[in-house]
């Protein structure tokens, strides 16, 4: 009952009745007090009321009654200054209140009422009495107040006695009252103590009830709330049933306790699988994750066993990929496809199938101690976005609780998430592989292909560099090549040659082999002995003549005496000196002459001599000295001798003086006869080989002392006279006749001599008619003639260095003006190594006016022309270290020092080769002093480039002045004629020109006679510009070029092109030729033996080619015929003897295959000597020159050797 | 090995053989053209590679003549270039006009309308008579065709068009003779010109020249080439002679720029420079 009470009451009910109880305890004790309290109150108030009011009122009212009496008694005596109104109102209002006491008096009277009634009456007639005073006093009646006063005063008293009864009574009703109310509270006091003792204990037995009834359930409340606070989610909650607060507080409690429970269990499920996720994330392989998946799955949720399949795309199959607890069994299933089995089937149907009441034979789960099949199985899919990864199945033995559960909802898709995650980082993993092994590959390959790079790139450059390389080799390797050739094709010819001899002759080969190699030995002796004979003789002559030189000037000019200040006989020593000199000068002449013979050096220069002309002269010359020794003189021609002989006219004089020197000398009376005539059939004429038609004889005959004929032969030997003494006697060298035969025989005929001693004797010179016939060799002379000849090799070794030692450069020798030159003097570098001809040359230079510069080898010389540029220089050919052809050549090349005039001096004789160089002048050593005057002055021209002269021919004013125009800015003289002969004239007078510009129609004689005098006169020309009006023929263009390639026809744009042409040759002093042609000239040139003399027709339209060509055959003896092309060769052939053709290809109108062809049908030019020049240097272009009927053939451009070699071989094979 | 290599291979053996075998050395021809129409001979001749011409060119005679056709490439019209013609006529010939005789040569003149239209403006300027013409070519069949001096009529209209803007004075036709679809140069120029076979790779100066024409050919050479063909007209022409190349064409090296200075640029029309080393 009580527990029902508590329960379903509630607290809040339970206060109210408890409270309520008290509360009414409380108020019955109350009500008691209250009542008594009341009824002392009604005590009191009774006595309050009624007697205490009474006295109270009463007094009042005694009080009011004496004021008015007072009043009134004022007011009568008029005590105080009252009015009467004031005095009526105050008694009106002490009525009213009398009134009202007596009111309440009446009210509260418990005495008598009469007592009252008569205090009234008094009262009554008080006022009364009291009025009237009063209406007495107005009327101021006042005895009549006064009579009545006794009267009032009575009422008043009465009244006031009547109160006084009043008030006694009362008084002592109060008092009974009092005693009334003592006895009550004594009463009340009793009864209140006891009731209050009862209602005491009463509440408090209440109190306690209640308190326990409400503190005892709590506190059991309050204790499993703090232990559920305390965490504790299994307390049980009592108090839930019943209405009470409790009941509600520990509903409430009971749902905090859900509550909690559920998020425990949420937190649990959710912090398992971050656990499991986090588990399963350090899963790498599939295998792996399986196995950790299940794994921790399985004891999270409490199975006993799990397994875990997966989704094999390959085999669209489930299989067994991890597992936890499984024993392993025949049976079980490793692989399931969707549908098969419940592992199937949760797949399927994508939905987690829970098997509760799992039969016993179930697969069990299996620990160390026992075994036993589960209770609940678990088979749930893993999807992701529908699609089956994976199916788990779990056993446990308890059922899944919902947590579980939950746990198992929530991990399913952390699982799919994170197989998905798993495939996918696979899938990256794969891809990273392939990617890394890629990339390996490609560093590989890279790699390689660097290396091959670099293997390439070196390659390349050592290919370069070989390329480079073997390009210059192949350079070398053909110019050799070349040579190989040529010499190779020689070779064959020989071979052939000797093996076509040999058969058959073997025996005679062999004696003559012996007899060969003998002579050969002897030959080779000879020529070695000769060689450096003529090299010796060659440096010789320059020793010889350069002090020589010296000696003659110096003696002369002592002779001279200049300065006037030697005496007479001193001059005449001087003169004698000078004699002596010359004598000396002529013997070495004469020496070299020999020696130059006998070297075959001797140069031959062809002329047509008239032989009337010859033989007055002839006449003239000797007169004199044959009438001063008293002798006759006669030269006789015959008459059917042809006017003309073809020969060297120099040497033919030498000799013919010689010999008629001779005869004069030797002849001391009679006279001497010169007889030229056809020879006769003697011996002399046999020993040339001539045939008398061809040939003229100079029969001089002396009536002199004659020849013993034991001496014959010996007049020719060197040195030899018939008597050693006749030297002394009669003067001479005695090497005159040697030289003379030599020379003859060089002319290709003979000198021979018969004389009777005593009586006289007859020289015959014999000469071809026409010098070109292979002139003989000069007959071998014993070398006896010069000492030490069994050792000529050691005697001769090495002569030039032996000759010329070399000089210390920085030792000059000779003083000379570097030291003070200023800009503005004018210089001449003298390169001579003789110290005493440079001293020379300075001197005179130094007269001249000009300063001096002194080098004693080429080297020096180069340098010094470098530095100071001098205005010309004096240049020497046989110098130390470097000599003067290779100075002037780099003079030439140079550009500071092309321009300055060079003119040589020297003992070599090579005067064309000079100026072809480009020197302004060439003598040969001993020279003048005039000579070297002249040298300065031409050197003075021609340095004087702000004074450049041309020499303007042409007959036309209009022209010249247009030239003058033309040629006003080039700072240039121009020197005008109108004619041909005032030009010749000049030049002819030595005027210098730097450039001749000519106009072909002249007056009188043309332009081109004009050029053909100046050749004949073999005066030097100035550059030629041809500069026509009219238009030139084939056959003109072809004669001018013999002497220029600069021709410009006048028309609309000549001015430009003959300003150009002028300013090329005024800035060079020789027009250069392209580069082959300068290479045929700068051979030097040797006269050939064997063909000189021969007729060569060169067929080439090239005019350049063909004149280079013809001028080095011509140097080299030939007479050369030209034709531009097919038909004019063949007109050429006609006309005049050809020994030999050289043909090119390439031409117009026929060309040279053609030419050829037609050539050879011709029977008698069958073998005429055909050399094909071309080109064309492909192969089958030889075969084609040969079937078409050359000979051989050469490619342009020409190597004069090999084509020299070629002539050869075509001409004696 | 690649095809490509494997081809590079015959063709360098092809140009080897046909050098040793016959002595035109074209191995020194720019390599893309020249492969290029070495290409389309094996195409034309119906082979799969260009080995299997070789054989062919060994052993057969007349094949040469075939191959050199189709290895030089004959591309050429009367008054080619207009405004170079134009400026020969101004420029160089009045200067030749200052020579007494003057030579030409054209080197590469192929089938001869370039030699021909020359010849024409030297006769419209009276300069003919004192010209002397050589024309050369490796392709003797052109050659021919060049010495014949016919041609089709189709190409009038446009030689004519090209005469007028070189600076023609007359009419085309005064120089021709036309008959059945094809026209003739007229006797009296061909006659000036002499036709010869000349290799430019291999063969010499053969004559002394004012001016030299070589339009077009000598792209197809490389630079070792170029530098020996410009030396050989270097050294064939006069002083301050001239040569004109094509316009498409320029002076490689520094060696070759220093052997010749321009005169017009846009014609390539240059002088002989200085004078050599």
């Amino acid at each position: 009952m009580y527990q029902f009470l508590v329960n379903n009451l509630k607290i809040s009910s339970r206060l109210f009745v408890g409270f309520g109880i008290v509360l009414l305890l409380v108020g019955i004790l109350g009500g008691i007090a209250l009542q008594h309290v009341l009824a002392l109150s009604s005590l009191m108030n009774r006595i309050a009321d009624h007697p205490l009011r009474v006295i109270d009122e009463t007094q009042q009212a005694v009080i009011n009654i004496v004021t008015i009496q007072r009043d009134i008694r004022d007011l009568i005596r008029g005590d105080r200054l009252i009015n009467t109104e004031e005095v009526s109102r105050n008694i009106a209002q002490m009525d009213q209140e009398l009134e009202g006491h007596l009111q309440v008096i009446r009210s509260q009277y418990l005495g008598p009422s009469e007592d009252v009634a008569e205090a009234m009456r008094a009262l009554e007639n008080w006022r009364k009495i009291r009025d009237q005073t009063l209406a007495l006093y107005a009327e101021g009646k006042l005895e009549a107040i006064d009579k009545i006063l006794p009267e009032r005063r009575r009422y008043a008293t009465e009244t006031q006695n009547q109160f006084q009864d009043i008030l006694d009574f009362a008084r002592g009703k109060a008092k009974s009252l009092r005693e009334a109310a003592d006895t009550e509270k004594d009463k009340a006091i009793v009864r209140l103590a006891s009731i209050m003792a009862g209602l005491i204990i009463l509440g408090v037995l209440i109190a306690w009830l209640i308190t326990r009834s409400i503190r005892a359930p709590l506190e059991t409340l309050r204790l499993r709330m703090v232990a559920l606070a305390a965490g504790d989610l299994s307390v049980e909650i009592p108090y839930r049933e019943g209405s009470s607060e409790l009941t509600a507080m520990a509903q409430a409690v009971q749902v905090f306790k859900e509550a909690s429970t559920k998020l425990e269990n949420q937190r649990w499920v959710k912090s398992t699988l971050s656990r499991i996720s986090t588990t399963l994330q350090s899963a790498t392989t599939l295998l792996d994750f399986a196995q950790q998946a299940i794994g921790s799955l399985v004891p999270e949720l409490g199975g006993g066993a799990g397994v875990f399949y997966c989704w094999n795309d390959a085999s669209q199959s489930l299989d067994l990929l991890g597992s936890y607890g499984l024993k392993k069994r025949r049976h079980l299933q490793t692989r399931f496809k969707p549908g098969e089995g419940l592992v199937g089937q949760a797949a399927l149907e994508r939905s987690t199938i829970i098997l509760t009441e799992v039969p016993d034979d179930y697969a069990r789960i299996v620990s160390g101690i026992g075994e036993a099949p589960p209770r609940t199985v678990l088979v749930a899919p893993v999807l992701s976005k529908g699609k089956v990864l994976a199916v788990i199945e779990i056993g446990s033995f308890l059922p899944f609780s919902d947590e579980q559960q939950t746990l198992i909802d929530e991990v399913l898709p952390i699982l799919a998430l994170n197989l998905e995650i798993m495939e996918r980082n696979n899938r990256t993993l794969v891809l990273l592989d392939q990617t890394q092994q890629q990339t390996e590959e490609l560093r590989a390959s890279e790699e390689e292909l660097r290396a091959q790079s670099d293997q390439l790139q070196t390659a390349n450059e050592e290919l370069r560099l070989k390329s480079d390389a073997l390009q210059q080799q192949a350079e070398e390797l053909r110019a050799s090549e070349e040579e190989l050739r040529a010499q190779r094709e020689e070779l064959q010819a020989a071979n052939e040659e000797l093996e076509e001899k040999g058969q058959g002759l073997e025996e005679q080969a062999r004696l003559l082999e012996e007899a060969r190699s003998d002579a050969e030995k002897r030959a080779l002796e000879r020529d070695t002995a000769s060689r450096y004979k003529s090299e010796f003789l060659a440096n010789m002559s320059h020793e010889l003549r350069t002090p020589l030189n010296s000696l003659l000037i110096l003696a002369r000019s002592l002779r001279d005496n200049e300065e006037g200040n030697l005496s007479a006989d001193q001059v005449e020593s001087a003169g004698i000196i000078h004699e002596s000199g010359a004598s000396l000068l002529r013997l070495i002449n004469d020496i070299l002459d020999l020696s130059k013979v006998e070297a075959g050096k001797m140069e031959i220069a062809a002329s047509d001599i008239q032989l009337d002309n010859f033989g007055t002269s002839l006449l003239q010359r000797f007169r004199l000295l044959a009438e001063s020794k008293g002798l006759k003189l006669t030269v006789t021609t015959d008459a059917d001798l042809p006017k003309m002989l073809r020969s060297d006219a120099g040497k033919l004089e030498q000799i013919v003086n010689n010999l008629l020197g001779n005869a004069i000398k030797f002849t001391e009376q009679g006279g001497v006869a010169v007889h030229i005539k056809r020879p006769g059939e003697t011996a002399i004429l046999a020993g040339t080989g001539l045939a008398p038609e061809n040939a003229i004889e100079i029969e001089i005959t002396d009536t002199g002392i004659g020849i013993p004929t034991n001496k014959i032969d010996s007049i020719f030997q060197a040195f030899e006279q018939v008597d050693g003494s006749a030297s002394r006697r009669y003067g001479g060298t005695g090497l005159g006749l040697t030289i003379s035969r030599r020379l003859a025989q060089f002319l290709g005929g003979d000198i021979g001599v018969t004389s009777i001693a005593g009586k006289g004797s007859t020289f015959s010179l014999v000469l071809p008619q026409t010098l070109n016939s292979a002139a003989r060799q000069p007959l071998p002379t014993v070398p006896a003639t010069f000492p030490a000849a069994e050792t000529p090799l050691a005697a001769f070794a090495a002569p030039t260095a032996s000759i010329a030692p070399s000089r210390l450069a920085d030792e000059q020798r000779v003083a000379d003006d570097r030291g003070h030159i200023s800009p503005k003097d004018e210089t001449i570098l003298v390169i001579e190594d003789d110290e005493n001809f440079a001293k020379i040359v300075r001197d005179l230079s130094r007269k001249r006016g000009f300063k001096c510069l002194v080098a004693e080898d080429g080297v020096i010389g180069l340098e010094l022309a470098k530095r100071y540029r001098p205005t010309g220089i004096v240049l020497d050919i046989g110098l130390p270290r470097m000599d003067g052809w290779t100075v002037m050549e780099k003079l030439k090349q140079q550009p500071e020092t092309r321009h300055i005039p060079v003119h040589f001096m020297s003992a070599t004789d090579s005067g064309q080769r000079g100026l072809e160089m480009g020197a302004v002048g060439y003598f040969t050593k001993p020279v003048s002093k005039e000579q070297i005057e002249s040298a300065f002055e031409r050197i003075r021209h021609f340095s004087n480039s702000s004074n450049r002269r041309i020499l303007l021919v042409d007959d036309d004013p209009g022209t010249r002045k247009a030239v003058n125009t033309l040629l006003a800015n080039q700072d240039v003289e121009i020197v005008e004629e109108n004619n041909g002969e005032g030009a010749l004239s000049r030049l002819q007078s030595g005027e210098q020109f730097d450039c001749m510009i000519l106009d072909l129609t002249l007056p009188g004689i043309s332009g081109v006679n004009l050029l053909e005098e100046c050749t004949r006169k073999q005066l030097v020309l100035p550059p030629v510009i041809v500069y026509s009006g009219r238009d030139l023929s084939e056959e003109d263009t072809l004669a001018l070029r013999e002497y220029t390639d600069s021709i410009v026809i006048k028309g609309a744009r000549s001015p430009e092109r003959l300003l150009d042409e002028v300013t090329l040759f005024l800035h060079s002093v020789q027009a250069s030729l392209p580069a082959p042609q300068q290479q045929l000239l700068r051979k030097p040139q040797q006269k050939e033996e064997g063909i000189s003399g021969r007729n060569v027709l060169i067929v080439d339209d090239d005019m350049r080619n063909t004149f280079a060509l013809s001028k080095v055959l011509r140097g080299k003896g030939l007479n050369v015929l030209m034709a531009q092309d097919g038909l004019k060769a063949l007109s050429q052939l006609e006309e005049k003897p050809v020994d030999l053709v050289l043909m090119d290809i390439m031409m117009p109108g026929m060309d040279g295959y053609t030419a050829i062809r037609k050539i050879r049908e011709q029977a008698r030019f069958q073998s005429l000597p055909i050399i094909a020049l071309t080109a064309k240097a492909m192969v089958g272009d030889r075969e084609k020159c040969l079937e078409a009927g050359a000979n051989d053939y050469l490619s342009k451009p020409i190597d004069i050797d090999d084509l020299m070699a070629m002539m050869h071989r075509c001409l004696f094979s | 090995m690649e095809p490509a290599k494997i081809q590079d291979i015959e063709i360098g053996l092809f140009l080897e053989a046909l050098f040793q075998r016959h002595g035109y050395d074209f191995r020194n021809y720019a390599k893309a053209s020249l492969k290029r129409r070495i290409l389309a001979m094996t195409a034309a001749a119906r082979c799969r590679n260009v080995a299997e011409l070789i054989p062919r060119l060994l052993h057969d005679e007349d094949y040469l003549a075939e191959v050199l056709a189709q290895l030089s490439v004959p591309v050429t019209e009367m008054f080619r270039d207009p405004p170079v013609f134009k400026s020969l006529r101004e420029t160089v010939l009045p200067r030749l006009a200052t020579y007494p005789r003057f030579n030409i040569w054209q080197a590469g003149c192929a089938t001869g309308e370039e030699v021909y239209s020359l010849a024409i403006m030297l006769e419209e300027e009276g300069l003919l008579d004192k010209a002397q013409i050589y024309a050369t070519d490796i392709n003797d069949n052109a050659l021919q065709r060049a010495e014949d001096g016919i041609f089709p009529v189709r190409c009038l209209e446009e030689y004519q068009r090209n005469y007028k803007a070189a600076g023609g004075k007359t009419d085309l036709a005064d120089y021709y003779v036309a008959n059945a679809g094809f026209f003739r140069i007229h006797e009296r120029l061909r006659k000036k010109i002499v036709f010869a076979h000349h290799n430019l790779v291999s063969d010499g100066v053969f004559c002394e020249v004012q001016l030299i024409l070589c339009r077009n050919v000598l792209i197809y050479f490389d630079n070792t080439l170029q530098r020996r063909v410009l030396k050989l007209f270097h050294d064939s022409l006069v002083r301050s002679g001239f040569l004109c190349l094509g316009t498409r064409e320029s002076l490689r090296s520094v060696e070759t720029e220093q052997l010749f200075a321009p005169v017009n640029r846009e014609a390539m029309i240059f002088h002989k420079n200085g004078e050599n080393s």
